[in-house]
C-alpha cells in the first residue's frame, strides 16, 4: 500500500501518559507533514482548541479515571472528527450516541491508526 | 382463611369459655364454682330459718354439714394448683352437696326446697364446665331434669331415693366433668401443635433469608472478581503500551544496539520495581523516601553515594509512576556522565512537602564532586522526560541547572492534600 499523506494536517492528541502520548505523536508525524499537539486533559485539550485549527483528533477514552465523552460531544457538534483509544477491550464505556467511531485498543498499530485517521479526514 | 384462624381458640368472654392451659384459671374456676355453691347453701339456709322458723331441725343440720364440708374443701385448696388435687376436692365438695340435696329433700319432704337446690346447682355446674355454650346449656338441662325427677321420687317415693336415682346423677355429673378435662387437654395439645409449627416454620424463613444472603454476597464477589479482571485488562493494555512507548523512543535516541539494550532494560526494569512496590502498598502509594530507594538506590557506589533526606511525605499512585520513570532518568544520566560515573561522586537528594494552601512536593537533586559537567548538546528520550513528563503529567516544574560541580535539579509537583 501506498504511504498515506497527512500534509499539512494539524493533530490533537488526548492522552494522559507521557510517553505513549510522545510516541503517538512520534508515530503520526513520522507520516510526513502532520502537525500533532499532546495534551494530558480536558482542560488543556479546550485551550488548544479554543486557540488554534485542529483537523482531527486522537482521544484515550479515560484520561487518568476522567472520561474523554465531554470532549468527544464538542468535537462532534463542531465536525471534527476524532478517533478513540482504549486500554478496556470493549466500547461499552461510552454512551451510544459514540459508539460507531473508530476505536483502537492499547498498543495501538501505527498502520491501521494512520489509516483510519485519513479515512475520517476524507469523510469529513 | 389463613392457618392461624384455623386453629384459633375459642375465646368469647362472658361465657365462662377459655382455653384451659393455665393451672391457675382452672383452681380459680373451682374455686368460683365451690364460693357460689357456699352463697346458694348460705341463701337456702337463712331462707328455711325464716319460712320454717327452725322448726326442721334435720333439714338445718344438714345444710350446716354441707356448709362446713364444702368450705373446709375450700380451704384445703388454698395451697395447691396440682391439677388432680383441684380436681378430686371439686368433686368431693360436688359430690356432698349433691347428697345433702337429696337428703334435704327427703328431710323436707316437699318439692320446693330440692327444686330451688338443684337450679342453683345447676347454674354453679355450668359455671364450673368450661366448653362451649351448647355444652353447658346441656349440662343445665340434665341437672334441672334430674332435680325435677329426684324432687318426684322424694314425694312419692323417698325410701327409693338412693336407688332410683345415683344411676341417673353420676354419669351426668362424672361425664360433665371428664369431658371437660378431656376437651382442654386436647386444646392444649392443639395449642402446643400450633405452637410448634410456628417455630419451626420461624427457623425455616431464618434459614430461606440466610441462604438468600449467601447468594447475594457470592453475586457480589463474582461482581467484584469481574471488575478486578476488566480492572487487570486495562492495566496490562496501558502498561504493554507504555513499553511499546518506551521501546519506540529508547530506539529513537540509540545510536547503537547496544546502547538501546542498556537503556530499555533499565527503564524496563525501573518500572517494575516500581510496580513491585506499588502492589505492594495495594496500589496506594508510596513514600518519596522509598521511591527514590526504590529507583536510584541500584546506582550506588558505596553508602555515600547517594544521600537521602526526605520528610515522610507519601505520593499516590499515578504520580509514583511518572516521578519514579523522572528519577530513574536523572540517575541513569548521573551514571552515565554525572556524579554517580565516579567513586567519589556523591548525590544529595532532599524532599519535604510544602502544605501552604495548595500542597507542593519539591525534591531537590544535587551532584558534586563528579566529573566537570556542561549542558548536554542533544535532548535524548531521558533527558525529555526529565524535564517534560512531569510538567505534562503532574502539572509541576522542573528545573534542570548545569553548573561545574555536578548537575541540579528541582523539581516542584502539586500533591493532593491528605485527605482532600
Amino acid at each position: 500500500m501506498t504511504t498515506p499523506s497527512l500534509q499539512g494536517i494539524r493533530v490533537l492528541i488526548v492522552e494522559d501518559n507521557y510517553v505513549v502520548a510522545e510516541a503517538l505523536k512520534y508515530v503520526i508525524d513520522g507520516y510526513q507533514g502532520s502537525q500533532s499537539t499532546i495534551v494530558p486533559n480536558l482542560a488543556r485539550a479546550f485551550e488548544v482548541l479554543a486557540a488554534s485549527r485542529v483537523d482531527i483528533a486522537v482521544l484515550d477514552i479515560n484520561l487518568n479515571g476522567t472520561s474523554v465523552v465531554p470532549l468527544a460531544d464538542h468535537l462532534h457538534a463542531q465536525g471534527i472528527p476524532f478517533v478513540f483509544l482504549t486500554g478496556y477491550g470493549d466500547d461499552d464505556v461510552l454512551p451510544p450516541h459514540l459508539r460507531g467511531q473508530p476505536l483502537f485498543e492499547k498498543p495501538v498499530e501505527a498502520e491501521r491508526l494512520v489509516r483510519a485517521i485519513v479515512e475520517a479526514l476524507g469523510r469529513s | 382463611m389463613s392457618q392461624s384462624e384455623a386453629y384459633r381458640v375459642d375465646r368469647r368472654p362472658g361465657l365462662g369459655v377459655v382455653d384451659e392451659d393455665s393451672d391457675q384459671l382452672f383452681l380459680d374456676r373451682v374455686r368460683l364454682g365451690m364460693r357460689l355453691i357456699l352463697a346458694g347453701i348460705a341463701v337456702v339456709f337463712v331462707g328455711e330459718l325464716l319460712l320454717h322458723a327452725g322448726e326442721r331441725p334435720l333439714v338445718n343440720g344438714v345444710q350446716a354439714v354441707n356448709f362446713v364440708v364444702v368450705a373446709l374443701a375450700l380451704r384445703c385448696l388454698r395451697d395447691t394448683t396440682r391439677r388432680t388435687v383441684v380436681l378430686g376436692l371439686g368433686l368431693f365438695a360436688y359430690a356432698v352437696t349433691i347428697v345433702s340435696v337429696g337428703a334435704v329433700g327427703i328431710a323436707a319432704g316437699d318439692a320446693m326446697t330440692p327444686v330451688v337446690l338443684f337450679v342453683g346447682l345447676a347454674l354453679v355446674t355450668a359455671t364450673l364446665v368450661p366448653w362451649n355454650p351448647g355444652w353447658q346449656f346441656l349440662t343445665v338441662v340434665m341437672i334441672i331434669a334430674t332435680a325435677i325427677w329426684t324432687v318426684a321420687s322424694t314425694v312419692h317415693a323417698p325410701r327409693l331415693f338412693w336407688l332410683q336415682n345415683a344411676g341417673s346423677l353420676a354419669p351426668t355429673l362424672f361425664s360433665t366433668v371428664f369431658l371437660s378435662h378431656t376437651l382442654r387437654r386436647q386444646r392444649a395439645a392443639v395449642a402446643r401443635a400450633v405452637r410448634e409449627r410456628d417455630s419451626r416454620e420461624e427457623s425455616l424463613r431464618l434459614a430461606n433469608r440466610r441462604l438468600e444472603q449467601e447468594i447475594e454476597e457470592h453475586r457480589r464477589t463474582e461482581e467484584a472478581l469481574r471488575f478486578a479482571m476488566r480492572e487487570l485488562d486495562h492495566r496490562v493494555k496501558n502498561t504493554l503500551a507504555t513499553v511499546q512507548a518506551v521501546a519506540q523512543q529508547t530506539l529513537r535516541s540509540s545510536a547503537s544496539m547496544r546502547e538501546f539494550g542498556d537503556a530499555f532494560y533499565g527503564r524496563i526494569q525501573a518500572m517494575a520495581r516500581i510496580h513491585t512496590a506499588l502492589a505492594g502498598q495495594r496500589w496506594e502509594g508510596l513514600r518519596v523516601a522509598e521511591l527514590i530507594e526504590l529507583v536510584v538506590g541500584p546506582f550506588r557506589h558505596h553508602a555515600e553515594s547517594v544521600l537521602i533526606a526526605c520528610d515522610d511525605s507519601f505520593v499516590s499512585s499515578e504520580l509514583v509512576r511518572v516521578l519514579g520513570m523522572a528519577l530513574h532518568e536523572l540517575a541513569t544520566n548521573a551514571a552515565k556522565y554525572g556524579a554517580l560515573s565516579t567513586r567519589e561522586g556523591r548525590v544529595a537528594i532532599s524532599s519535604r512537602v510544602d502544605s501552604g494552601g495548595a500542597a507542593r512536593l519539591r525534591i531537590r537533586w544535587n551532584e558534586r564532586d563528579g566529573p566537570l559537567v556542561s549542558a548536554p548538546t542533544r535532548r535524548g528520550f531521558g533527558m525529555k522526560m526529565i524535564e517534560e513528563a512531569l510538567t505534562y503529567e503532574g502539572g509541576g516544574s522542573v528545573t534542570l541547572q548545569f553548573p561545574d560541580q555536578g548537575l541540579r535539579c528541582e523539581i516542584d509537583l502539586p500533591v493532593p492534600q491528605p485527605g482532600a
